[in-house]
């Protein structure tokens, strides 16, 4: 018990990371965005940031040249940086990796479906900033930022929920599952087990990537929408090779473990199901803790 | 299970344990602001990376002429600055060890420089050179670290209006003195969070005591 309580803690000082509004700009509530818990000492962290930082700075200069020069390997430059500055940037927390893993954790599932959904989850992530920005500057043409931090205080409020309430759904149906003794067998079930694999990552993915968005305000300031797209796009290319690595990782660490209980009946199947109830479990809760602020702001004293 | 535990908090470690996650890149300098002997406060300038330029260019200078009027410097101050209320302005400081929240800032300024957009603001901290060294020490930088907050290589820290004074500045990462989001009493100004964990940005210190 002792321990499925550390492993939940951790759970929650990696799930923190995920709510990250643009402090700048004023929210609907004004409230403060919950705060990682971090040591920016780390000297790993501190390269991680670096990078990102010369990243961005280099995209932002070869993109500012983009109108005198629109020659094959400027775009290719482009493109090239923005695969990578969003191959580091989904390093960071947050993208969903929490969910992708719990979600992970408690299925069966080969790698392809985690590559799949890996990809799919940052391309929604991606899409839902470009949708945003491009309906904004469409309609309103002026406060794009601020509408697009509007728009993304709501979605998080709805994505978090959704979590919630599909974990909840799935925590139950495992349950019922369970009590019934109609215990998953291998090959014939996986992907009936699935079937909630859409829905996750479009709850989750729901939610635009802050850093995808800044580069498609950047773009339009710069009088370059098609470039800032393909941008976008290329760096959630990037994102999704981490998103997608989560998800495999998971899957295969899982295979591993119960490969290490094979001839263990009873312990291996403990252990299987009792990973399909912590990782609906996971999902669950990160989605309820996540969704608090949302539903009582007050409670964070602000 | 302490495989399968092992397992676990391993990954979690892997994967949730980097907890770098900026959005925005910021420069920063800091200008400590004297009377005579007296130390008024500081002036505190973020330099903002390329694409928040833009962006604030985008929403809040309609002209286009990357010049900031009062009126375009008003609306920057309400729609993208006065929320920083909420996070202390992202300045952390303590004098003589003790913390004090900023809660309030001054002369908000906007400007761009070199094609980039900054933010130039005063924090007000009055306190008089005594006898013996005061020490007042001063981080820049993003709780949720949605925002990294550099220090400018060249020239980070300056001094004005200083007279009849000692003093002696220098940068420090102050491992003794970490920065506890929960905990009031070692935070700089932080309250009413409920966040949890360990921080070490680097601070400006300024020691400094009436000349002898």
């Amino acid at each position: 018990m002792k321990r499925f309580l550390i492993l939940l803690l951790l759970i929650f000082h990696t799930s923190l990371i995920f709510a990250q509004g643009n402090p700048f700009i004023s929210k609907p509530d004004s409230r403060k965005t919950p705060a990682p818990a971090f040591s920016s000492s780390s000297p790993f962290l501190k390269t991680i940031a670096s990078a990102q930082r010369t990243f961005r700075e280099k995209l932002g200069e070869i993109m500012g040249r983009v109108k005198s020069d629109r020659s094959p390997l400027t775009l290719i430059s482009i493109l090239g940086l923005s695969l990578l500055y969003g191959l580091i940037h989904a390093l960071g927390p947050g993208h969903r990796k929490t969910v992708i893993f719990s979600y992970f954790l408690s299925k069966d599932a080969t790698p392809s479906q985690g590559f799949l959904a890996g990809f799919s989850l940052a391309f929604l992530h991606a899409a839902s900033a470009v949708g945003i920005i491009l309906v904004s500057y469409i309609i309103i043409k002026s406060a794009l930022l601020s509408s697009f931090e509007q728009v993304n205080y709501y979605l998080e409020g709805f994505s978090y929920g959704a979590l919630a309430l599909i974990g909840l759904v799935m925590l139950g149906i495992t349950l019922i599952q369970l009590f019934r003794r109609k215990e998953l067998s291998k090959g014939s079930g996986d992907r009936q087990k699935n079937r909630s694999l859409p829905a996750i990552i479009l709850a989750a993915g729901l939610v635009p990537c802050p850093g995808a968005a800044t580069i498609l305000l950047f773009s339009i300031s710069l009088g370059i929408i098609p470039v800032g797209i393909f941008a976008v796009f290329a760096m959630s290319l990037g994102m999704a090779v981490i998103i997608s690595g989560v998800a495999i990782v998971t899957i295969f660490g899982k295979k591993q473990l119960l490969v290490l209980l094979e001839g263990k009946d009873r312990i291996s199947t403990f252990v299987h199901e009792g990973l399909e109830i912590v990782g609906n479990l996971l999902i669950f809760l990160f989605g309820l803790f996540m969704s608090i602020p949302f539903l009582f702001p007050g409670i964070t004293g602000h | 299970m302490k495989r399968l535990f092992g397992f676990l908090g391993l990954f979690l470690l892997v994967v949730g344990g980097i907890t770098a996650h900026p959005h925005m890149f910021i420069d920063s300098k800091v200008s400590f602001v004297f009377d005579g002997n007296c130390l008024e406060g500081f002036v505190v300038d973020w330099i903002f990376d390329s694409m928040f330029t833009e962006s604030i260019i985008l929403d809040f200078d309609l002209n286009r002429d990357r010049v900031f009027d009062e009126q375009e410097v008003k609306e920057i101050e309400e729609g993208a600055f006065s929320n920083l209320k909420n996070f202390g302005y992202f300045t952390c400081l303590r004098y003589n060890g003790r913390p004090y929240p900023v809660e309030e800032v001054k002369n908000f300024e906007v400007y761009i420089e070199n094609d980039r957009l900054g933010y130039r603001f005063f924090v007000p901290f009055h306190v008089e050179a005594g006898e013996k060294f005061g020490i007042l020490r001063v981080a820049l930088f993003d709780e949720t670290f949605f925002c990294d907050i550099a220090l400018i290589e060249d020239n980070p820290v300056s001094v004005r209006g200083e007279s009849g004074v000692e003093m002696v500045i220098y940068l420090n990462e102050n491992k003794d003195l970490s920065i506890s989001y929960n905990n009031q009493n070692a935070s700089g100004g932080r309250n009413n969070t409920a966040y949890s964990g360990t921080a070490y940005p680097t601070e400006v210190v300024l020691k400094f005591r009436k000349a002898q």
